[in-house]
């Protein structure tokens, strides 16, 4: 049996990709192993993967044999409904459009007001206690989780309960079944809360989708599904961008001096990390040739997002962080029919986090070694455990 | 005349066009699917933009076409992309 590199593996500078994965460019469509032995392909070049993501003849479906990266053991008895991003068409645009009128940049933007005031109470609180601080439990978790527990209509005050659980169900350590007894508890909550909204009716968002007819266990799905989404990617978005940036003083510099550059850092920071990188993952439903590359039906596929943000076919050196890049083709946030729901309201948190933060906190600086940073590269979603900082 | 085309079914409401060129794309209220405001964009800076949209459209809904016609008030046309139809 020809001997395929094992994948995925953990970066070994947290700007870059793992070097094994960078080295794929070299044979772009690659047969590679996955830990639990399985073989998948993996795609590494932005057009590649942009292509496979907008052919439907690849499948979502988590539970389709073939998908990867699943968990292995034993299934629970009484297999769960798929959330919105393991569904296909035709299911999953009637999925889609159903809920995407809450996430409109209009949507977003009207958010703005709040989202700044939720920011400015966790830096007053942050520069209230003592220094150094850990910025992600001051600032860089309770912000997007104030925001999407508000937006989506979940009590902020069991925030413990739900933040402990994504955490499993994010690490690849895990065992199964205690993945499994996370993801229970996190639906079961959200079955209660669905059922507390039908009796007393409110204006959020599982509110507003049960007064459209939604039916109460796809709802607990797709809140089960915002609230991982909405809050531990942006989340990590936010420690990586602030550590980036406090390491960066030319780039620092500029965004203080012209807010109006914020977005296109904020871009860059997105494509710079891609954090995300294996929930685009698919199965073929179909032959399909990509680069090609002949993949047969019930091949699984994995997207190499971190190597193919840095494609040097789509981004000039891209290696470097240029924050005057300006380029809004990575694929930090997917593409094709899945791209990120919440991708806008992300976008504004950071702007909106980073303007604030180093406005408001000049002297701000990291209280640690960069050596000493703790980064999450046992999670699906990649990130930093803790991040000191000081002023 | 160059015609700026938007395929509804194609559409998968990610907003990405308006922010990219809030003068020519806007998106509807209800489902998040792309509105063109102006069909016929004539600044060459506008159109660049135009063109950056296409190109980062996730569901590939956005084309630019050549049209000796003038444009239709109806946007919803027929895709122009020699790829298998996408689910909206």
């Amino acid at each position: 049996m020809p001997d395929f590199p094992v994948l995925p593996l953990t970066r070994t500078c947290p700007y870059a990709p793992p070097p094994e994965h960078v080295q794929l460019q070299r044979e772009p469509v690659a047969r590679v192993t996955l830990p639990d032995g399985s073989q998948v392909w993996a795609l590494s070049r932005l057009d590649d993967i942009r292509t496979m993501l907008t052919d439907p003849r690849f499948s979502a479906d988590r539970q389709r044999a073939g998908f990867p990266l699943q968990p292995s053991g034993p299934r629970p008895s009484a297999p769960m409904r798929q959330t919105m991003i393991g569904l296909d068409p035709p299911e999953h645009g009637e999925a889609r459009r159903a809920v995407v009128g809450e996430f409109t940049i209009r949507r977003m933007n009207a958010l703005r007001p709040r989202i700044q005031q939720i920011v400015d109470e966790s830096i007053d609180a942050m520069l209230a206690g003592p220094r150094p601080a850990d910025l992600v439990p001051a600032l860089a978790l309770p912000v997007p989780s104030l925001v999407i527990c508000e937006l989506l209509g979940v009590p902020y005050a069991d925030h413990d309960f739900f933040q402990s659980r994504s955490a499993k169900l994010l690490h690849r350590g895990v065992p199964t079944a205690e993945r499994h007894v996370a993801a229970n508890e996190i639906r079961e909550y959200m079955a209660e809360l669905i059922v507390q909204k039908e009796k007393q009716p409110a204006d959020d968002l599982l509110g507003r989708q049960l007064v459209k007819g939604a039916d109460r266990e796809d709802l607990a799905g797709l809140g089960f599904l915002l609230l991982l989404a909405g809050h531990e990617t942006t989340g990590n978005m936010i420690s990586l961008g602030v550590m980036t940036l406090l390491e960066r003083p030319a780039a620092l510099a500029a965004l203080r001096e012209d807010p109006a550059t914020t977005p296109e850092v904020v871009e860059e920071l997105l494509r710079y990390f891609t954090i995300a990188e294996f929930v685009t993952s698919r199965v073929a439903r179909e032959d399909v040739e990509i680069g090609g590359v002949l993949i047969r039906a019930g091949d699984g596929v994995l997207t190499l997002g971190n190597v193919a943000n840095r494609d040097p076919a789509a981004f000039v050196d891209g290696d470097t962080f240029d924050t005057g890049r300006g380029a809004r083709h990575h694929i930090a946030f997917g593409f094709g029919p899945h791209q990120c729901l919440g991708q806008n309201l992300a976008r504004i948190e950071l702007q909106i986090v980073f303007d604030t933060l180093f406005a408001r906190i000049p002297d701000l600086r990291l209280a640690a070694t960069f050596d000493e940073l703790s980064f999450k590269d046992d999670s699906t979603v990649y990130g930093l455990h803790s991040l000191p900082v000081t002023w | 005349m160059i015609r700026v085309t938007a395929d509804l079914a194609r559409c998968v409401g990610a907003g990405q066009c308006v922010l990219t060129e809030p003068a020519v794309f806007d998106q509807d209220e209800e489902d998040g699917t792309v509105v063109v405001l102006d069909s016929t964009p004539k600044d060459e800076k506008t159109v660049t933009r135009v063109r950056q949209a296409i190109h980062i459209c996730p569901g590939r809904a956005l084309a630019l076409v050549e049209s000796a016609a003038p444009a239709r008030a109806d946007t919803r046309v027929d895709s122009h992309l020699n790829r298998p139809a996408v689910d909206g």
